[in-house]
């Protein structure tokens, strides 16, 4: 093999090797990196200073009421009755309750953007750490209370937990004629808190 | 596969004459227009100005200049208190460098100015490496000419001048063309890297990297790289600067890709397919409508480039307007499409014999360029 021939294959195997380097890099960083904004939401809410914010009172989500770092990624401004999502995949943060051994609901006063073009929003969600569940809210809940089944142990010990709220069927009201709202709009969520298991009867959970 | 027949054999080195003293010219026309339309912008508005550099460097700065002088002021980590989730990451770092450079070495000076020097400078070389692009495609002298002027006098042209991106990005881009038609491949591989540290949708210039390498290479050449591996160092060298970004946004905030986030949280962008994004844009309002207008007709252009077989240009067109008018968010949109300037050189040759519709061209522009330029000096939305 002459000097030149050799000379190409060295630099011929250095790319295929800097190629696979940004490759192996590539995935490294899409598989390590955690959104950065949210992260630090949740950092600032579920801190060890603040832990006066577990409460068993309910949390509004009014623009005068709500810590705005709760509302992790997807979530519009908030306005005067509540928080609109703005993207298929909604993340909450939530202070726990205070601690306790039983069983809980985790109360969700939502307003479903429906009207005869959407007359059901589809819902899965789900707290972190637990299997989501699915919802349909339709035209007769559209402004209504909700109740997700939370255990104790998912709770316990921990400042802060975390509720995915993801909206197949989200949509943007001016693209559909239906206002002038460019946003992708999937829920509202007025109030959230939490009560024991056993503080109310058998609740209507939206389930499918 | 052999060079189209459009695109001209690659020259003879000193074959194409750079008008060095014209473009010069043009550029300082331009920019003095620029300067009194926004001076009686102001004037009228019954804003104190005056004809001074002082004035020249407050109104070359607005929107996005402020995030960029933030940047070269206190480095990254900068979060806006008016608007959650919006932090500096959203902006590349090598505009910030270079100016951050120039401050280190004019100290005490008005990094604004600076700024505004250096945008203005780079915008006269890369009108220059315009000019000689256009010639090297095959385009006669008066096309290669009418492509600058083109340039100069775009609409919204002022950001070429500012603390933007806009110069730096058309220099590396066409840099990057240029350099790899006539098959320097260290040079393309380095304006493609700084390139890529430049702007997000920079790393996209691998597109054009490798359709050009096709068509010189040929076919076989290009499916069996390891007989001549040098042109591909090009190709490998052009990610250099988005790694490096997001690998130092990674170690500073655990989240390399730390731009789409805080332009998702803080901007409210997301993707979505361009088709319905165009009819969302048209119902949003007159300033999305502005910008989905101007952004078209760019698009429009770079059809062009398919009739004069400009394929690997035509390419890069492509994928950037695929990002852009995926983007929910409609801000910027004409600003985005300006800097890419083989379309423009398309509509040049287009209307080469067409002098009644190249002085129509001109009228429009100077008549939508004045209008913007009196909305940017009020600091209008329509100019984000």
């Amino acid at each position: 093999m002459s000097a030149a021939a050799l000379r190409r294959w060295a630099l011929f195997v250095l790319l295929m090797i800097w190629g696979l380097g940004y490759i192996a890099w590539f995935a490294h960083l899409v598989a390590d990196s955690r959104d950065f904004v949210a992260a630090a939401r949740m950092q600032e809410l579920c801190s060890a200073e603040r832990d006066d914010a577990r409460s068993a009172d309910f949390i509004s989500f009014s623009q005068s009421g709500v810590d705005r770092n709760m509302l992790l990624a997807g979530w519009g401004a908030p306005e005067d009755w509540g928080v609109w999502t703005i993207a298929r995949r909604a993340r909450l943060a939530l202070p726990a309750p205070p601690a306790t051994d039983e069983d809980l609901w985790l109360v969700l006063d939502l307003l479903a953007p429906v009207n005869h073009k959407f007359p059901e929003m589809h819902l899965r969600l789900g707290l972190v750490g637990a299997e989501p569940v699915d919802w349909v809210v339709g035209l007769q809940r559209q402004d209504a209370r909700h109740y997700l089944a939370v255990p104790a142990s998912l709770v316990r010990g921990r400042s802060c937990v975390e509720l995915q709220i993801d909206v197949a069927n989200a949509y943007r009201p001016i693209q559909n004629r239906l206002g002038r709202d460019g946003r992708l709009l999937g829920i509202g969520l007025r109030r959230a808190g939490w009560i024991p298991a056993s503080a109310v009867g058998p609740v209507q959970t939206d389930q499918r | 596969m052999n060079e189209p027949a459009a695109s001209a054999p690659v020259a003879a080195v000193g074959a194409f004459r750079t008008p060095w003293l014209k473009i010069i010219a043009v550029v300082l026309a331009s920019r003095l227009l620029l300067f009194f339309v926004g001076l009686f912008t102001l004037y009228s508005h019954g804003v104190e100005a005056h004809l001074d550099w002082a004035t020249w460097t407050d109104l070359s700065c607005r929107w996005d200049c402020g995030w960029y002088s933030g940047i070269v002021e206190n480095g990254y980590g900068v979060a806006s208190t008016e608007q959650p989730g919006a932090t500096n990451w959203a902006f590349y770092p090598l505009m910030p460098l270079l100016v951050a450079g120039l401050k280190a070495v004019f100290v005490g000076a008005d990094l604004r100015l600076l700024a505004s020097g250096l945008s203005t400078g780079l915008l006269v070389l890369a009108l220059a490496m315009i000019h000689r692009y256009a010639r090297e495609l095959g385009n006669s002298e008066r096309v290669a000419a009418t492509s600058v002027l083109i340039v100069a006098f775009l609409p919204h042209g002022i950001v070429f001048s500012s603390l933007y991106t806009e110069s730096l990005f058309l220099f590396l881009l066409v840099g990057t063309m240029l350099s790899l038609r006539l098959q320097h491949y260290l040079l393309a591989g380095l304006c493609a890297a700084l390139l890529s540290a430049t702007r997000s949708n920079g790393i996209f210039i691998i597109v054009f990297i490798l359709i050009q390498l096709w068509l010189q290479l040929g076919s076989a050449a290009f499916l069996r790289p390891w007989r001549n591996p040098y042109p591909f160092v090009a190709l490998l060298m052009a990610p250099l600067g988005a790694f490096a970004y997001w690998t130092y946004a990674y170690y500073q905030t655990g989240d390399a890709f730390a731009m789409a986030t805080t332009v998702r949280h803080g901007w409210g962008w997301s993707w979505e397919w361009p088709l319905g994004n165009f009819s969302l844009f048209w119902k949003t309002g007159t300033d999305a409508r502005f910008w989905l207008l101007g952004s078209m007709f760019t698009g429009l252009c770079s059809l062009l480039m398919l009739r004069y077989r400009w394929y690997a240009e035509f390419a890069f067109c492509l994928v950037v307007f695929f990002l852009i008018w995926g983007g929910t968010v409609p801000n910027s949109l004409w600003r985005y499409s300006m800097v890419l300037f083989p379309a423009w050189i398309a509509l040049a040759r287009l209307l080469e014999s067409r002098e009644s519709m190249r002085m129509a061209l001109f009228a429009a522009i100077g008549l939508v360029g004045g209008f913007v330029m009196h909305a940017w000096a009020l600091q209008l939305k329509v100019t984000i």
